[in-house]
């Protein structure tokens, strides 16, 4: 396809502002948060779902492939723009369309920020629960499309949990609502299958949530032990016990240092393992579970547990952990964030291994992690112009991978396969359960037009040897090695 | 002929014992063999051979579903899950279970509560009902409000396309986003997608208490007012029952309607939440208050979930849905229009989620009878067209559960075609592409 006439074609439904192709301005749009990159061949920002419906009708015709984008803080490579692709932005779609206090929901177009949809209904003592560490920047479109998570989805659940409806525009344009306000349309339940398909089966272009009530009690721990290890052992306990605090996290010394310097949240310097506690509900169910939880860290090692005593210490201890991946970026120009899953009695001995993993390959792995789903987040940092440690960083995430699909895991918790992991895919699946996903693609996408080189083993090999910086490969050696 | 053939091919991929004449009826068909694979290689085998010979397929658990639909078009063998019943993973510090599809949710419930956990999903009959049947029927009781339903709790599957191929699907960790949620597509599809073959579910633990309210109203609209406001007290449950249902559930009549309120929690939290919805209750003009304990009220939901669902065949028992907010309307109409019947309509609904089943008994037939005469199929009928419009005036659908053939064949079990109902047919094409699993059964003639 032509890319003028392809704009050209686009701009007969789009104000001409409105589709962007000049190549200096495309430059722009060219990546998400992951390591992948690619140039579109326009980017177009529809308003409405009559836009959308539009530009989706066109590229079915034209057959061009078409990769919808929110905020772009995606990790793994799903809102990368296809080669002589559209990149579909949801950006001015915006808006909040409705709240419904007496059912708790809330209508929202696809570009609504996380965020922000909690900021704008707690004077209602309401909130939205998914609560991804990218909260102030990520759409719930983008939230939507990778089932994400965060650090309250232990007790909570992630987004798939909390959404009752999608209007989705469909690959050729067709609209229909999936879901709704009511429960249990007959029919297959759609909209669960389109909950976590990473852009690949059209445009989500409404979406109904639940909110749920502001709990009334809420009491934030740290727990401070020597190693991650130890920590982790504490989090197996503690669910184990019966107990289901509104958060664990952990992070390990090269993560709370990183975070100090750049955040001063007061976090211990010296600590191996950090573990935050959140419980919230009910005063009584608060009273019921503290003493059980500080007494298993107790057993579990932890040398002192420090107590949020206000609101204010409590956001300074969120923010602190939500900044804690940005704050990486002081410690190597790269870093590559994996996002396993193990059960969570494996946790210790996972990360026990993915340590004896960073000293074997002489690379840093920074860890802070969602330890009460068992979700990992291995950062491996490095320095994309150094080839050789490139490679390393390559050997030692898969053997981390292994290790965790070993354990019983996953290769994702809730960043998605994307680019980044698509090659690990037939590690965790064998080749029949892969050509069932390929059919439930395609009884949306017939023509595999949506994020069509997403998600699938594409048999090239591991994908970091397609680590690029902008359009020029900077370590064919590195590819060289998978061959 | 064609029964004879099949036979011998089964019987080469099962044992003899494993092939039966002894199959359920479904809406009146019965199918002519019964086949029950001990292993989940075994049920792969069949479902590739019953591909390869385009045989019409019943896929069953313990049978206590198979009211829901609409009639088969054919249904030549009925495939029981009963022999694959091993629980085969279970880590309980994990709050994992893996079960074959024949496991009772008895079973299965049992196994957890000696770790004193549970599988939040409520199960009509939990004896003979298979988690495998539950999940495809996609059954579930006002304890979603809590704990959402078996999309919620399910995180992995095994399940045999129609094809006979075996597909994975999911994971054995909490929390999974590696691949599409095949598996999530399969709950609530009646087994028209494919055979459960084995089903991985996120378990909870038990709650330190679990105690129960009932209120009586004479009037529905302060029921629901009442149930609104309980709302602020995050109750896990909650349910408006007429005094039909209350027969059948307390054999005694409190009220003209009951308000029950479910709390589930920290054992202070629920003495509080039980206290502040009593003063709600009696805020809204309850006449009388109950409280039920521990085991009661556990029991005392199980009889709510249970209602209806193993009633005579000539009963009628169907599900309406609304926006919530809007189930006061829907079941106040409801009771009005139900009024002329003439025989014993009950009704339960529940006012936090937005549902509402309605099982009427047929006055004059005998539990032997299969059909109702042709005076009460049209009081009927009338009655359910009403129903659905009224359901979907407030947002709504209806699915009728269990109805005779000829009402049945009179009217739609599901309602109207659904909005993305050409994906829907996609999906059965690639899934099921011999139709041979539940033909006709599902939506739209799915
Ligand atoms: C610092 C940082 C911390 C993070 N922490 C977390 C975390 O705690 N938990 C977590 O789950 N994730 C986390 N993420 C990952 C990321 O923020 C989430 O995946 C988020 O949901 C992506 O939203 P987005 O709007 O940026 O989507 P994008 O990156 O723009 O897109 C993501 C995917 O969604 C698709 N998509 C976007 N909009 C639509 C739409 N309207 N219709 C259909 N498909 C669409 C895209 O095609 C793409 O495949 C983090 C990322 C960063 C950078």
């Amino acid at each position: 396809m032509d890319t003028r006439e392809l704009v050209a074609r686009l701009q007969s439904v789009l104000a001409e502002e409105h589709v962007v192709h000049l190549p200096e301005d495309l430059i722009v749009f060219e990546r998400d948060a992951s390591i992948d990159a690619q140039l579109p061949a326009a980017v177009v920002f529809p308003r409405t779902t009559a836009e959308v419906s539009e530009v989706l009708a066109l590229a079915s015709e034209l057959k061009v492939p078409v990769v919808p984008k929110g905020a772009g803080t995606g990790l793994s490579g799903g809102a990368v723009p296809e080669e002589n692709g559209i990149l579909l932005s949801v950006s001015r779609m915006r808006d909040i369309l409705e709240i419904d206090v007496e059912n708790r929901t809330a209508l929202v177009e696809p570009g609504v920020v996380n965020l922000e949809l909690s900021s704008e209904v707690k004077h209602l003592g309401l909130y939205y629960a998914p609560d991804p560490s990218s909260q102030y920047a990520c759409t719930l479109g983008g939230n939507v499309a990778e089932n994400s998570g965060g650090a309250h989805c232990l007790r909570y659940g992630c987004t798939i949990n909390h959404v009752l409806g999608l209007e989705v525009v469909f690959p050729g344009g067709e609209v229909a609502w999936v879901g709704g306000k009511a429960p249990d349309a007959p029919g297959y339940d759609l909209m669960s299958a389109i909950i976590g398909s990473e852009g690949t089966m059209g445009v989500v272009t409404k979406i109904l949530v639940k909110l749920l009530p502001v709990p009334e009690a809420v009491e934030t721990y740290l727990a401070i032990f020597e190693n991650v290890p130890d920590a982790c052992r504490a989090v197996s306990s503690i669910i184990g016990n019966g107990i289901i605090p509104a958060a664990l996290e952990i992070m390990d010394q090269v993560v709370t240092k990183a975070i100090e310097e750049a955040h001063q949240v007061g976090y211990p310097a010296d600590a191996g393992g950090v573990l935050i506690i959140e419980i919230d509900g009910m005063q009584e169910e608060l009273d019921e579970q503290r003493d059980s939880i500080l007494s298993l860290c107790q057993e579990a090692g932890a040398r002192e547990i420090r107590v949020a005593q206000t609101a204010a210490e409590r956001e300074t201890v969120w923010k602190g952990r939500k900044g804690a991946i940005g704050a990486l970026g002081r410690l190597a120009p790269n870093y590559y964030i994996q996002d396993c899953v193990v059960p969570r009695t494996k946790l210790p001995e996972i990360m026990g291994f993915v340590e004896d993993v960073a000293a074997r390959y002489d690379i840093i792995i920074a860890n802070v992690f969602h330890a009460g789903d068992g979700n990992l987040h291995p950062n491996l940092l490095f320095d994309v112009r150094d080839g050789d440690q490139v490679q390393r960083v390559i050997a030692a995430g898969e053997e981390i991978i292994r290790a965790c699909i070993d354990a019983g895991g996953s290769l994702s918790g809730e960043h998605g396969i994307g680019t980044e992991k698509q090659e690990y895919m037939d590690w965790l699946y064998g080749e029949e359960d892969l050509e069932a996903m390929r059919k439930l693609k395609r009884a949306f996408d017939p023509d595999w037009l949506f994020n069509p080189s997403k998600v699938f083993p594409t048999g090239e090999g591991p994908h970091a040897a397609k680590i690029h910086i902008g359009k020029a490969p900077v370590h064919a050696t590195a590819a060289a090695v998978w061959k | 002929m064609l029964t004879e053939t099949l036979h011998s091919q089964l019987a080469e991929i099962v044992s003899q014992e494993a092939i039966t004449s002894d199959s359920p009826t479904v809406d009146g068909k019965r199918p002519a063999l019964g086949v029950a694979p001990r292993s989940v290689a075994e049920l792969a085998a069949v479902v590739a051979e019953l591909h390869a010979a385009e045989t019409a397929t019943i896929p069953f658990g313990g049978g206590t579903m198979l009211d829901l639909g609409a009639p088969p078009t054919a249904a030549e063998v009925a495939l029981g899950t009963g022999s694959l019943n091993a629980i085969s993973g279970y880590e309980p510090a994990d709050l994992i279970v893996t079960a074959e599809a024949g496991v009772t949710v008895a079973v299965l419930q049992a196994t957890l509560r000696e770790h004193d956990q549970t599988l939040p999903l409520e199960v009509p009959c939990p004896d003979r009902a298979t988690i495998g049947g539950a999940v495809a029927a996609n059954v579930h009781g006002p304890l979603r409000y809590t704990f959402g339903t078996a999309k919620d709790l399910v995180m992995g599957m095994q399940f045999i396309q129609g094809d006979g191929t075996l597909v994975k699907s999911g994971g054995e960790v909490v929390k999974n986003v590696a691949g599409f949620g095949l598996h999530k597509l399969q709950v609530g599809a009646l087994g028209t997608l494919g055979v459960i073959a084995t089903a991985t579910f996120k378990v909870y633990p038990l709650p330190r208490a679990d105690q129960s309210l009932i209120f009586a109203f004479e009037d529905s609209d302060a029921a629901f007012t009442a149930a609104a406001a309980v709302r602020a007290h995050q109750p896990a449950a909650a349910l408006v029952g007429d005094a039909v249902a209350q027969q059948c559930l307390f054999g005694a009549v409190r009220g003209a309607h009951v308000l029950l309120v479910r709390f589930m929690g920290a054992q202070g939290a629920v003495a509080r939440q039980v206290r502040a919805a009593t003063a709600v209750g009696t805020e809204a003009g309850a006449r009388a208050t109950e409280v039920f304990g521990e085991t009661e009220s556990a029991t005392l939901w199980q009889l709510c979930v249970d209602l209806g669902s193993d009633s005579a065949p000539t009963n009628v028992l169907f599900k309406a849905s609304a926006v919530p907010s809007e189930m006061r309307h829907v079941y106040a109409d409801l009771l009005r229009a139900a009024e002329p019947l003439d025989e014993h309509a009950g009704f339960v609904a529940d006012p936090l989620n937005g549902s509402l089943k309605c099982g009427i008994h047929a006055a004059d037939a005998q539990p032997q009878d299969s059909s109702v005469d042709a005076d009460t199929l049209a009081r009927h009928l009338r009655f359910l067209q009403h129903a659905r419009a009224v359901s979907q005036e407030h947002g709504g659908s209806l699915v009728l559960q269990r109805g005779t053939v000829a009402l049945k064949a009179a009217f739609d079990v599901w309602g109207p075609s659904p909005q993305g109902l050409q994906f829907m047919q996609n999906l059965k094409q690639a899934f099921d592409p011999h139709r041979i699993l539940n033909p006709g059964r599902f939506v739209a003639g799915i």
